[in-house]
């Protein structure tokens, strides 16, 4: 192999750590990956191949391992290995636990709703923070993230793009299919543009669309008439005549039954609030990089999506319970056993609504507004003596109260548990919630 | 297959249809045909792991071996995770013609679907056709999949007429010259990668313009296939 490494090779850092090669993971466009040890303990090394081993890629490497990682969940550099003019960088090795999105697409994973809009909001925070740190990732597509489908947990691999917005340094243009459309341009007529954080929100909302709806947004009527799914055919569809497939004005590219199913059934199954993002990151956002969606529109959307999820009791399935509709008087129906569900009691704190089932958590984002979507600060319990009776449990250290409908007020400290019923209230501090 | 939990299906995906067509005139007995063998059969872990990471496509394969005369191997389309590759044995002669008429009967629409991934056919050959290869190449070339597949020939040795495979080809980057085992063997490995380029998403480098750096205009035919060409570089043409 001219320009990778052999099993057992040993590799010393600039910093004085060796790393001994164990086996090769993968190959690339771009490079190999490798198993690497030191002193014990494993990690992946991306080895760049001849032509893409550039001084200005060594750079940019060097740069991010000057700098922290925005979160744990990005795979960031730690070390740089050299031999002659060649060069890799050393990262955490990936967890077996952790799969890839076209697992998702193919059905070999199937996380539930839930998890998935856990993960869809894992995925935006994440960017959020990279990008709160004036950095762009450049080439948001389905191979560089993964995700746990049980717990929800992300990770952010390929970081050797990341480099400061509006400096213009990445060494990829970007992935076709996730590409922005000026990008897509900008490489067929050879112009200057290149990534930037308002290109990477672009591909945010394709890797959101195809997880949520799986499809691709852009691909309704005018792929359906195309034979051959082509270089040209994708430059056209993506950058020279990119119309959402649910464009509320420009209908001339609808998602087709028989072709693009899942994107009509999925589209049916979201409240509005969510799919109003779509709308606007491939209608306005499409022509103007000013008005895509921002990380912090996702947020918001996912945590909504989170607090109003119902589970079926007939058939287990998961519904997304939206109260505009409910305030128009639309019931919701069970996807899953066409039935007409009831909505359970539920909390009300400050903007948010939280359906109460049998296994809910409030978030300390729904006392402190502040996206900690991690730390439990009340579960909803059983009452041991009464399993009729459910309740809140204080899962924090502060004390609470419970105030009834009477206006009698009882203290609900650290452990215990106040009935959930309809006119009670909970004063959480600084903010009340109150159960309807 | 996971427990479904949310409705609705796989990611729509389209056929990628992708063609070994193998020369087995008795000129390459010995290493080539044995080099041959074994580096196609090497790189068929490696397309089904591709596959696998793409949901855009379903990658079927064939095979059509020429000599006196052609045959499909595998007369139908085998999705990737059940295609085998069997060792070829060799013949007398080199109907290339008859091999070029036979891809062509399977690109005519149908039995070609009406919507799929553009054809990858690679042709690997030691010598020159000694059937009236013309006919069969022109009337492969007339066909709409004909002309939109990714055509890629393996010159093998020096008594092979470039310029009939570069017809085939039509881009004399995608003729490329094995004149010994392991170049043979690496350019096979970088062929059948070839379908994952056509159909899979990749990271676009960001155009250089660096002083010194090459311009792959007058590529001589011995590809450097650590510096493979970028068969997505076409100028923005014809959708059909």
């Amino acid at each position: 192999m001219k320009n990778g490494l052999e099993s057992g090779q040993i590799l010393t850092s600039a910093s004085g750590n060796a790393y001994k090669v164990v086996q090769l993971l993968g190959e690339g466009g771009q490079g190999f990956v490798y198993e690497v040890d030191c002193n014990g303990q494993r990690y992946a090394l991306k080895w760049y191949k001849g032509k893409t081993a550039r001084k200005e890629q060594k750079l940019i490497i060097e740069n991010l391992l000057q700098q922290p990682k925005p979160s744990e969940e990005f795979l960031w550099p730690l070390d740089m290995l050299t031999r002659g003019d060649l060069f890799g960088y050393v990262m955490p090795l990936r967890s077996k636990r952790f799969k890839d999105i076209p697992a998702l697409l193919k059905r070999k994973v199937e996380p539930s709703f839930e998890t998935l809009c856990k993960i869809g909001f894992n995925l935006v925070t994440a960017y959020r923070k990279l990008h709160a740190r004036g950095y762009s990732y450049c080439d948001i597509n389905f191979g560089n993230v993964f995700f746990d489908p049980d717990t929800g947990d992300i990770l952010i691999c390929d970081n050797d793009n990341v480099t400061i917005d509006g400096m213009e340094q990445s060494q990829v243009i970007g992935t076709l299919g996730f590409m922005a459309p000026e990008l897509v341009r900008a490489n067929v007529y050879n112009t200057p543009e290149r990534p930037s954080t308002a290109t990477d929100l672009f591909s945010l909302a394709v890797l959101l669309f195809y997880m949520f709806m799986m499809h691709h947004p852009l691909l309704g009527a005018k792929e359906d008439v195309i034979r051959c799914f082509d270089y040209n055919a994708q430059v056209k569809l993506y950058g020279m005549e990119p119309v959402f497939i649910f464009d509320p004005v420009d209908k001339s590219n609808r998602a087709l039954k028989g072709s693009h199913d899942n994107a009509i059934i999925f589209w049916s199954l979201y409240p509005d609030y969510f799919k109003e993002l779509f709308v606007k990151a491939f209608t306005d956002g499409m022509t103007n990089p000013n008005r895509r969606v921002q990380e912090v529109e996702w947020q918001r959307a996912f945590i909504q999506m989170l607090n109003n999820i119902m589970v079926c009791p007939d058939c287990g399935a998961e519904n997304f319970y939206d109260e505009a509709k409910e305030k128009q008087m639309v019931s919701h129906i069970f996807w899953g056993c066409d039935k007409v569900l009831n909505v359970p009691v539920s909390i009300r704190i400050g903007n948010n609504k939280i359906l109460l089932n049998s296994d809910t958590k409030l978030m300390e984002h729904h006392l402190k507004d502040n996206y900690n979507m991690t730390k439990v600060v009340a579960s909803v319990v059983q009452n041991p003596k009464n399993p009729s009776i459910w309740g809140l449990r204080n899962e924090t250290n502060d004390v609470w109260v419970y105030v009834r409908p009477d206006n009698t007020q009882a203290t609900l400290p650290s452990g215990r548990s106040a009935t959930i019923a309809k006119g009670c209230k909970i004063k959480f501090g600084q903010v009340e919630g109150c159960f309807e | 297959m996971a427990e479904r939990r949310r409705p609705g299906g796989e990611l729509a995906n389209r056929p990628l249809h992708f063609f070994w067509v193998v020369d087995c005139s008795g000129s390459m007995m010995g290493e080539k045909i044995a080099t041959a063998n074994y580096a196609i059969k090497d790189a068929i872990p490696g397309m089904r792991k591709a596959a696998e990471e793409n949901p855009n496509a379903q990658l079927l394969i064939r095979t059509l071996r020429f000599e006196t005369g052609a045959q499909w191997i595998t007369p139908t389309p085998v999705p990737v995770d059940e295609f085998e590759w069997e060792p070829l044995e060799l013949g007398a002669l080199t109907s290339m013609g008859m091999a070029f008429d036979m891809l062509a009967d399977q690109l005519e629409m149908p039995p070609m679907s009406e919507k799929a991934l553009p054809p990858v056919i690679v042709l690997l050959s030691d010598g020159n056709p000694t059937d009236d290869y013309r006919t069969g190449l022109n009337r492969l070339l007339s066909l709409p999949w004909g002309r939109k597949a990714v055509k890629i020939a393996i010159a093998i040795g020096q008594d092979v007429d470039v310029a009939i495979l570069e017809e085939f080809t039509g881009n004399r980057e995608l003729v490329l010259q094995a004149n010994n085992a392991d170049q043979l063997a690496k350019m096979i490995k970088w062929a059948s990668t070839v379908a994952k380029q056509v159909s899979s998403p990749v990271s676009k480098p960001a155009p250089v313009d660096v002083a010194g750096e090459p311009v792959q205009s007058n590529v001589p035919q011995m590809v450097n296939v650590d510096d493979i060409p970028d068969i997505d570089d076409d100028p923005v043409g014809d959708v059909w």
